[in-house]
């Protein structure tokens, strides 16, 4: 276990606790009875507060205190918790992630930032008249690391110090005397025993080495923690074991069965929340296991189980814990996991780990490929029934890799309740938050860029589009408002949408701003569709008069910018007075998709398969009818179309004979894509183009074929939409 | 400042302890440039490149870099000078470019790698104000070596992500002859940001 | 600094500090001494400072002396002496040398 793992493990864990501590406060809102609730809230902030305790991160275990106890009162029935105090916890809440982050980035020992401090001291009193208990009870508390140690209920305090000072101390400038002295101001040293037995014989005494050790009956009420500051200096030049009075051992027993056993942790873990064992101790003794560890590899290289030693049975050696009390953690350990084999499910893995596992699927895709080249022009038949095996397990691979990283968008969604009642408060407006859909699955990937639009997309429905209650009243609407996040697939793509039942944009007053702004020519008309979109032109979006909730500078043209840099599109759809709806349509991945390779000239293009209805040859085929230079006619259906070869433009004049009409689809829009020649379908890994072609129209990124030449891979929601934008201006025909 | 490459450079320090900086230079429309080998990733030769339909003449195309997507840039173009020749002696110089906190690879198409010099600080010029036939923000300094003198490019300048896909967004809308059926989208969707 | 009597015992007065940096002087000085007597007495009334490294080395002698079956006598501790002899509790582990005499020099 090293030390930054645990750190990262401590900080997502922490993220989640908090999580789940918030969807406890707002259902508690509603009914604030709730034991399950009330529990959840109290387990984030005892067990967030236990971590940070095993890290020294004092300041949050000191404040999670304060709340945690506070919820222990709340859960016995002595506070009563009514909205106030949610509110106040929903602060607490927020300020415990802040000191998190705090204390996780902070340098060791750098001091809390005074403005955090002062937020904590400020919720710590507006919490202080709710607790009924006084200080001292609280202090005690009932499970916790830190007051492990201060319990004062008499017994004898007589610590066992065992000190051993190392051959370069006193050429170190060390001086063990000063310690004991030093001691001697804490508490009362009952009884010191010299230990001389390290004393070497007289031909290699080496009267600047050092050979001297202590055993020292320690009289002091204090915790072992404290005891082991003293020799903080004197860390490098001296073992140092600390055995604890026989009143603690009964302390940390008592502490042992009182904790959670909900997670398996780790024995030394388990010692430390308890007080029994400082991190030092235990940092100390995984030291030696893993140096037991490499002298066992070294020694006997052809052992069959290189067995390390309990960390345990190191710490009694250490006399860093006595046994009955390593006894009582490993019960706990045994008993924690035995529920959590029952329990877990899933398995927490390092999204970056995942991400490049996806990476090396790719890698296998693209060389799979190539080797299908291979195979394929040197004419082996024989390995032809091995490629097409090899072929299908890569493809099973890939998609079991994909869906590894696929996570439902409810969590997402979840989040915003927050948000909606944060909000909705702030401007005394009534909303409800209704979430469809929540367990539509995307891509991680993608679901962690989509949170900032969305954000800004559900406060600008709070902020502008629903009314306040008595201007809803006065259209006849509800006074309560309502805001609906809802998510389903379509065609390899997610669909995200934003409703409200708000006040609705008005086109007049868009198209007046577009033009005062030069965005629209006077002359020019535009279909009401048209000038909806143009709020998602930079500038228009922002409000006359800014608000602190969503007019922070950024307007719905950044929101279309991140969504289109997740190659997704956005639209806007709004009745005034009705309501607002925002569409977002977003790819399900950004690594490897199903693609379908056609070429122009020299040219090659991959269109994703999902959006591909079908291919027709046209010069064979009888249902095929150019209508003009726009449109085609399919089987009596007419579509927009384009020429790929017209389009983009080729490096060669040749023209195909034999050219084929791919039928594309994005959402309920249709298209043909004339093209000459038809590849078949591939696996294709989609690399970024980067940011020099960002804004290139039409093209959503790039693949390596099996040849290792590059091909583009078309934006077929970019293309259809933009030929139908084409179509409603054409006088000829209006398609759907 | 001392770079492992030093095999074949050429030290024209003064000798003492002046400070010099080791520049790659190579040919570019028959002038001779040099950026700091500092920003130099990787030379590597001419692979088969794609064309990137609806991008400016500079915009050479993209190549597959082991299995990374690498858009190639063309010096002289850029530079506004006629657009280079491919011949045998044309190489590629990755450089890494950043923008909005991200790192990028960028290709240069150059017409040919010369050498690395150890130029001292004392051997270099400010750009003039006039004279040259670039933008004056390319140049980061001129240089004297012995009686040759080349331009210091500003990498950062001549490669701008901002500036390279900003000109790329607005060149494919001054080619109406190659958008084929698109050059009658309306303009509001696609008039140019402000930023 | 030494004395010998005829009886072999050995008597050793020692002055200013016994500290880490008198230490290696001072260990070979008081180690031969012992070689070469029965019983060796260390009047300490005149040390003025003594460290881990001085009660270090009469913690050697010591054991020295008692396996190669010598007698050692710290006599007249100072007061500096003293209040690590008491911070240690080291009067028992001397406790054939008849530390109680100490005082008689003081007095």
């Amino acid at each position: 276990m090293s030390l930054e793992s645990a750190k990262q493990t401590f900080i997502q864990e922490a993220a989640d606790l908090l999580v789940a501590m918030e969807d406890a406060l707002l259902s508690l809102e509603e009914s604030p009875d709730d034991a399950d609730h009330l529990h959840q809230v109290f387990r984030a902030m005892h067990t967030i507060k236990g971590t940070a305790g095993v890290f020294g991160y004092d300041p949050v275990v000191n404040f999670t205190h304060t709340v945690e106890t506070l919820m222990d009162e709340v859960r016995s029935g002595a506070v009563a918790l009514d909205s106030d105090l949610i509110a106040v916890l929903f602060d607490c809440r927020d300020h415990t992630a802040k000191l998190v982050d705090a204390a996780t980035d902070a340098e060791d020992g750098a001091a809390l930032d005074p403005a955090l401090e002062a937020e904590g001291d400020a919720l710590i009193a507006r919490l202080a008249p709710r607790l009924s208990t006084s200080d001292d009870a609280a202090e005690r508390g009932q499970d916790d690391a830190a007051e492990a140690s201060a319990s004062t209920n008499g017994g004898d305090h007589n610590w066992v110090i065992s000190l051993q000072f190392r051959p370069d101390a006193l050429r170190n400038g060390m001086d063990p005397l000063s310690f004991i002295r030093y001691l001697q101001t804490m508490g009362e040293i009952i009884a010191v025993f010299p230990n001389i037995d390290t004393l070497s014989d007289l031909e290699t005494f080496d009267p600047e080495s050092c050979y001297l050790g202590f055993r020292i009956i320690f009289n002091c009420e204090t915790d072992k923690k404290s005891i082991e500051n003293v020799f903080e200096f004197a860390e490098d030049d001296c073992d140092i074991a600390i055995l604890p009075p026989s009143s603690e051992i009964e302390h940390y027993l008592r502490l042992l069965d009182e904790l959670s056993d909900t997670e398996v942790k780790r024995t030394g873990e388990i010692l430390v929340q308890i007080g029994a064992l400082t991190p030092k101790e235990l940092s100390r003794a995984l030291t030696q296991q893993a140096v037991e560890q490499i002298q066992e590899d070294e020694s006997d290289d052809d052992s069959q189980t290189p067995d390390t030693r309990p960390i345990g049975s190191i710490l009694v050696e250490q006399s860093s814990i006595s046994e009955p009390v390593l006894d009582a953690a490993l019960r706990k350990q045994e008993k924690s996991r035995e529920k959590a084999t029952k329990e877990s499910q899933f398995i927490r893995i390092d999204a970056a780990r995942l991400g490049h596992l996806i990476d090396l699927v790719g890698e296998l895709v693209i060389h799979n490929a190539a080797m299908k080249v291979m195979v394929k022009r040197h004419g082996i038949d024989d390995v032809d029934e091995v490629v097409g095996s090899v072929d299908h397990l890569v493809e099973e691979i890939r998609d079991n890799a994909l869906q590894l990283r696929m996570v439902q968008i409810g969590d997402t969604f979840s989040r915003f309740r927050r948000v909606v009642r944060d909000v909705s408060r702030d401007l005394d407006k009534d909303i409800d938050l209704v979430i469809n859909g929540g367990d539509t699955e995307l891509d991680k990937t993608v679901v962690d860029k989509i949170n900032d639009p969305l954000t800004h997309l559900v406060r600008n429905a709070l902020d502008h589009g629903i009314e306040r209650n008595d201007q809803r009243l006065a259209k006849g609407k509800p006074a309560r408002g309502k805001v609906e996040l809802s998510a389903h697939h379509d065609s390899g793509h997610i669909v995200i949408e934003i409703k409200d039942d708000g006040a609705g944009l008005d086109p007049e007053k868009i198209l007046g701003k577009a033009k005062a702004l030069g965005l629209v020519r006077p002359e020019q008309t535009l279909s009401r569709r048209e000038i909806l979109q143009l709020i998602f032109e930079p500038g228009l979006s922002t409000k006359d008069q800014a608000s602190d909730l969503s007019g922070r500078g950024v307007g719905m043209d950044v929101v279309r910018r991140n969504i289109e840099g997740l190659r997704g599109t956005v639209e806007l759809d709004s009745i005034q007075d009705q309501g607002t709806t925002v569409t977002i349509v977003l790819p399900l991945t950004l690594a490897i998709i199903d693609g379908f390779l056609v070429g122009t000239g020299t040219d090659q293009y991959v269109i994703p398969l999902a959006q591909v209805v079908e291919c027709v040859e046209i010069g064979h085929e009888a249902d095929v009818e150019r209508q003009d230079c726009h449109y085609i006619s399919l089987r009596g259906e007419v579509l927009p179309y384009l020429r790929l070869r017209d389009f983009f433009g080729t490096g060669d004049n040749s023209r195909s004979e034999r050219e084929s009409l791919v039928v594309v689809r994005f959402g309920h829009s249709k298209a043909g894509l004339v093209v000459d020649e038809l590849y078949g379908e591939l696996q294709t890994v989609i690399k970024p183009l980067g940011q020099i072609f960002e804004r290139l129209k039409g093209v959503a990124g790039a693949t390596v074929l099996g040849t290792g030449d590059i091909a583009l891979i078309l934006d077929v929601a970019e293309l259809t939409s933009m030929l139908h934008r084409e179509s409603s201006q054409h006088p000829a025909l209006a398609t759907q | 400042m001392s770079n492992p490459i030093t095999q074949n450079s050429k030290d024209y320090s003064t000798g003492g302890d002046e400070e010099t900086t080791q520049y790659l230079t190579f040919f570019a429309a028959d002038e001779r440039y040099a950026i700091d080998i500092l920003d130099v990733k990787e030379i590597v030769e001419i692979a088969q490149m794609t064309r990137v339909p609806m991008t400016p003449d500079y915009i050479r195309g993209v190549i597959n870099l082991r299995g990374s997507v690498v858009p190639v840039i063309d010096l002289a173009v850029r530079l506004g000078k006629e657009g280079s020749q491919v011949t045998k002696r044309s190489c590629i110089v990755l450089v890494e470019i950043e923008s909005r906190g991200e790192w990028q690879q960028v290709g240069m198409l150059v017409d040919e790698v010369n050498e690395i010099l150890e130029i001292p600080e004392s051997h270099l010029q400010p750009a003039p104000d006039f004279g040259t036939d670039i933008r004056t923000d390319f140049i980061r300094a001129m240089g004297r070596v012995d009686d040759i003198f080349l331009i210091l490019l500003e990498v950062g300048n001549v490669l701008s992500l901002q500036e390279l896909s900003q000109i790329a967004a607005i060149a494919k809308r001054a080619e109406p002859g190659r958008s084929g059926p698109t050059e009658q989208i309306g303009a509001p969707a696609d008039a140019p940001d402000a930023d | 600094m030494p004395t010998k009597s005829a009886d072999g015992t050995c008597a050793v007065r020692l002055d200013g500090e016994m500290t880490i940096y008198t230490a290696a002087e001072q260990k070979t000085a008081l180690f031969d001494e012992l070689e070469h007597c029965d019983t060796l007495t260390l009047d300490l009334a005149a040390v003025d400072e003594i460290d881990s490294a001085g009660i270090q080395i009469l913690l050697a002698l010591k054991r020295q002396a008692d396996q190669t079956e010598c007698e050692l006598q710290l006599l007249s501790p100072s007061p500096s002496v003293r209040e690590v002899m008491d911070l240690l509790e080291l009067d028992t582990y001397f406790s054939d040398a008849p530390l109680e005499s100490a005082d008689e020099d003081t007095a």
